[in-house]
């Protein structure tokens, strides 16, 4: 009996240490150049979300390139500043990586939460996604002209639900409004899965979210997409019209994407290198994969380019949730 | 420690945090004024009926009798609060997850016995909290890469 | 379309058993670790399940999440730690049974329990996956609304010797989950510019501080006591008989469970609560749960195992998460390249009911690595007070910050525990504090939600079918509670007149 036990207890062990092993750290090498010792990579949200899935696959493939380990740490709270306030509390030297995404110039943007887009550089964007305004397959809203009209005619009496309030779904939704200039009751929910149940439920009458969130239901025929935020038509729908060809010209790429950011300060070879990095990854087979299966686009933009975007929507955002009070 | 005094006491506190809330309240009521409710109306319904419910319960408590709380080995509470107090200062600001704990089991280990030979006291003090301390480090940072 | 039907070669090849298997040895000793439940575990695991093929890589995922459930109840039962909000309704009864000397049965009550609400929650799912789902989904903020306030009115009016300080425990409990950012309109509330008071007061600290830390200054007022002394009480068993005793209540928690586990948002917790509020309102001796009572056990183990069954229907059909840990899944079959939505019952068919019948074995696999392992975990109160009390002290500390790896969240854990140690000798309820801070986010966001979409009508609440059944279950609650009252009051009555 005793013997038993112990044997259970063995493989138990054995078990758990063989396949945990490889969670285990490496040693340093000892080179004079950057990267000579492991990388960290921060995620502001919690294990297991988009986010943190983008990030862990990003440090499996960039291990390789770096040449050293790269460990992900999750640090939720705060909508981001916990983490915000993490990474430059670090030293400026690149070994501290942080995960963020548009939503970031947003919340910043909003008052939320204490910090500018002086307080990060943005290094790299990796993936991105479209956002789209849909109703039920059998809502009598059968094109984005229906929606508008019944809107003028009702103003506020139309519920569009989407995930959280000062991010990306909210900003997409004040857009909406205000280039169709119209006036619809956004409500917000945690997390586009949410805000999807109550649309089938019907107890909403639109959705504002990112294509992968309607994706499923959209391949159903449960619900219809009204209009996509891209500047092309999505070769997933081509017979769904953008909101520029509507005439909503401010809505134009108002895209979703996913990042990476580091402190000020931090010497400009060291962030061409993470770039360098970054780029052969979003090139890389592996990644093109990830980005497939996820229904995202692999989206590779970096420097002044990259910078210019994040004020932009820093002070488009600011001035939208000033208005809209 | 009187019982009807500490629930008065208690009773205080409770209302005095609700009139906190009632007061920080204000500030948020004028958010998203064409909504129908504001991020102020549920504190302030709770804390309304705090107030409401914390005056019953006073009432209540004048009407009962009056009791001794015992609390046991009191002094023994305020050392180890004190010591973790002390605990999570020093990890905070030096970090030294590992010998701060193994310190503090330690310590209280020793406190805690009651085996007369000083030496042999710390020897098995010393002796558990390091293996404590080993089984923590090999289970949390070796095996699931949570690092303190 | 028939579950039968399977071809279950698919299932038993090694690497969809070993898959089973070494998740259920995984969610066990990641569940009885506290702080760390069935989402940290899913989330450390995922991936390993990148280079399996869909359906051992998804079962490696459901039999840590199945057993990371059960496994919380572990370190509920034996240190008295509690890390999720399920493992906390366990740890009522569950500890005072385990330091009369019987850890072994307190145990067994809890596996066999967890194995049959597991087995139920699954049949669920295999039989009503999609009437379920689409009863589920037409629940709105008004029903959210209802449900929350059902359980107020329950653990509030059932809870303590005291009724106005049980309600002003409601009340504290409420108040506290109202720290934070505001849902709503993204506004901080009460952080008192705080950044770590953000995200809210953490859920874990809450629960940690409260029974966890509180209960080691309790144990503080006998440093000598030991208590198992019988070796043969560590063993994770219960005869024939108290199975029979608890069957009733371990069928209400896994039907508990398993249909509050298929609501969105709600899921384990709030559904162990239930079931044990239920049981011990339905009980005859209501005056001994609290004190070792097996059926407090068995209801709320079953239940949140029964849940998790349930959480997999809105998941599987709707490719709607209604939880952290099945959220984690949902991308774990993302990776896989499986879009989970209404069509993957016609395009993925031998993928789905594998997962049906994996769940099954993992459950059962459960059962039987959790008997021979678990009676380990129980060795600990062997020691005596003055080890344990440390050991224990120093675990809460790092169970606090593990799962958020912020010490802000540590102080918070120290100071509830000092609260509520105080709290408690006053009987004040701390099990109304924690399901009201459960509760609380839940009550207000579909309150305000359902007025704002309604355009402040109330009467949102009383004119939709769904609400009209809560309205009328709540009722009978209120009116059976009434009952049970009166009926306690002429007993007392009698008694004291006897007495006289």
């Amino acid at each position: 009996m005793k013997r038993k036990k112990l044997f259970y207890f063995t493989i138990l062990l054995l078990l758990i240490t063989s396949l945990l092993a490889a969670c285990g750290d490496n040693a340093n090498s000892e080179d004079a150049t950057y990267p000579d010792k492991s990388i960290s990579m921060i995620v502001p949200f919690s294990a297991g979300g988009p986010g943190d899935v983008m990030t862990r696959e990003v440090a499996s493939i960039a291990e390789e390139f770096f040449g050293q380990t790269v460990v992900v740490e999750n640090k939720p709270g705060g909508s981001g500043s916990v983490a915000l306030n993490h990474t430059i509390n670090q030293e400026a030297d690149g070994y501290t990586i942080m995960n963020h995404s548009s939503t970031l110039p947003q919340t910043m943007a909003s008052g939320e939460i204490p910090f500018t887009p002086d307080d990060v550089i943005p290094v790299a964007t990796m993936v991105s996604n479209y956002h789209v305004l849909a109703v039920m397959a059998d809502s009598p809203f059968q094109t984005f002209e229906d929606f508008v009209e019944y809107a003028k005619e009702n103003p506020g009496e139309l519920n569009v639900v989407g995930s959280n309030t000062n991010g990306a779904n909210h900003v997409f939704s004040l857009k909406v409004m205000d280039g169709a200039e119209i006036d619809f009751n956004y409500v917000a929910y945690d997390g586009g899965g949410e805000a999807l149940t109550r649309l089938l439920g019907g107890n909403a009458d639109a959705i504002g979210a990112s294509g992968e969130v309607v994706q499923q239901q959209v391949e159903a025929g449960e619900v219809r997409i009204l209009a996509v935020s891209s500047s092309e038509r999505v070769p997933l729908h081509p017979d769904i019209p953008t909101f520029k060809e509507l005439g909503l010209e401010n809505v134009d790429d108002e895209l979703i994407w996913r990042g990476f950011f580091v402190k000020p300060g931090t010497p400009e070879d060291v962030i061409e290198e993470i770039q360098d990095v970054l780029k052969s990854v979003t090139e890389s087979e592996e990644f093109a994969e990830y980005a497939e299966k996820t229904n995202q686009d692999i989206y590779f933009v970096t420097g002044e380019e990259l910078e210019t975007i994040l004020n932009d929507i820093y002070n488009e955002s600011k001035d939208l949730f000033e208005r809209y009070k | 420690m009187s019982y009807k005094k500490s629930t008065y006491v208690s009773l205080i506190l409770l209302i005095a945090m609700a009139l906190v809330f009632m007061f920080v309240s204000s500030d948020l009521a004028g958010i998203q004024p064409n909504q129908p409710s504001s991020p102020a109306t549920f504190p302030r319904i709770v804390a309304t009926l705090i107030i409401i419910v914390g005056v019953i319960s006073f009432i209540t408590t004048l009407r009962q009798e009056d009791e001794k709380v015992e609390l046991a080995n009191f002094k023994y509470v305020i050392t180890t609060i004190v010591a973790t107090v002390i605990f999570l200062i020093l990890w905070q600001y030096l970090g030294l997850f590992y010998i701060l704990s193994f310190l503090l089991l330690c310590f209280l280990f020793y406190i805690f016995s009651n085996i007369n030979n000083k030496i042999r006291k710390l020897l098995i003090s010393g002796g558990t909290a390091i293996t404590v301390v080993g089984l923590i480090y090999v289970v949390f940072s070796q095996l699931l890469g949570v690092n303190f | 379309m028939d579950v039968f039907a399977f071809d279950f070669s698919a299932l038993f090849t090694l690497q969809a058993l070993f898959a089973i298997i070494f998740g259920t040895i995984f969610g066990l000793f990641i569940g009885a670790l506290p702080g760390l439940g069935a989402t940290v575990g899913i989330a450390l695991i995922l991936p390993v399940t990148f280079t399996l093929d869909p359906l051992p890589a998804i079962l490696l995922l459901v039999a840590v999440y199945q057993c990371a459930e059960y496994g919380g109840s572990i370190s509920s039962i034996v240190l008295g730690v509690p890390g999720t909000p399920a493992a906390t309704a366990t740890l009522i009864d569950g500890l005072p049974l385990a330091r009369k000397g019987s850890p072994g049965k307190a145990l067994g009550y809890s596996l066999t329990s967890s194995t049959i609400g597991g087995i139920v929650g699954g049949i669920i799912l295999m039989t009503l996956t999609i009437p379920l789902a689409n009863i589920a989904v037409k629940f709105g903020d008004p029903e959210f609304f209802l449900i929350g306030i059902v359980g107020l009115i329950l653990v509030g009016g059932l809870s303590s010797k005291d009724l106005p300080k049980s309600f002003l425990s409601v009340l504290f409990g409420l108040l506290l989950s109202m720290i934070g950012i505001d849902t709503m309109t993204g506004s901080a509330r009460f952080t008192f510019g705080s950044l770590s008071l953000l995200d809210g007061v953490s859920m874990i600290a809450v629960l940690i501080g409260m029974f966890a830390i509180s209960e080691v200054l309790f144990m503080l007022g006998d440093l000598r006591k030991r208590y198992v002394s019988k070796k043969e009480n560590l063993k994770t068993k219960i005869s024939w008989e108290e199975f029979k005793n608890v069957f009733k209540s371990i069928m209400k928690g896994s039907f508990i469970g398993s249909f509050v586990g298929v609501l969105p948002g709600l899921g384990a917790g709030p559904a162990s609560w239930f079931a044990y509020t239920e049981v011990k309102r339905s009980s005859k001796n209501p005056e001994d749960f609290g004190k070792g009572e097996p059926n407090g056990i068995a209801a709320p183990e079953a239940a949140n195992n029964g849940a998790v069954g349930g959480a997999l229907v809105p998941l599987l059909t709707l490719g709607l998460p209604g939880s952290p840990a099945t959220a984690v899944i949902l991308g774990a079959f993302l990776i896989q390249g499986i879009q989970l939505g209404p069509n993957v019952f016609k395009s993925e068919t031998n993928l789905i009911y594998g997962i049906f019948w994996g769940f099954l074995i993992a459950t059962v696999a459960m059962y039987v690595i959790g008997k021979y392992t678990t009676s380990l975990w129980a060795r600990v109160l062997t020691l005596q007070n003055y080890i344990l009390i440390p050991i224990i002290l120093l675990v809460t500390i790092i169970g606090v910050y593990a799962s958020s790896q912020n010490i802000f969240d540590v102080w918070v854990a120290i100071a509830i525990g000092v609260l509520a140690y105080i709290l408690k000798k006053l009987d004040f309820s701390l099990p109304s504090i924690i399901l009201a801070f459960i509760l609380g986010p839940i009550i207000e966001t579909s309150f305000r939600r359902s007025i704002s979409m309604s355009g402040g009508d109330l009467t949102v609440f009383f004119t939709r079918s769904y609400s009209q059944i809560i309205i009328g279950i709540l009722i009978l609650m209120l009116i059976a509670i009434f009952i049970s009252h009166r009926k306690q009051k002429t007993q007392k009555v009698k008694e004291e007149t006897k007495a006289s």
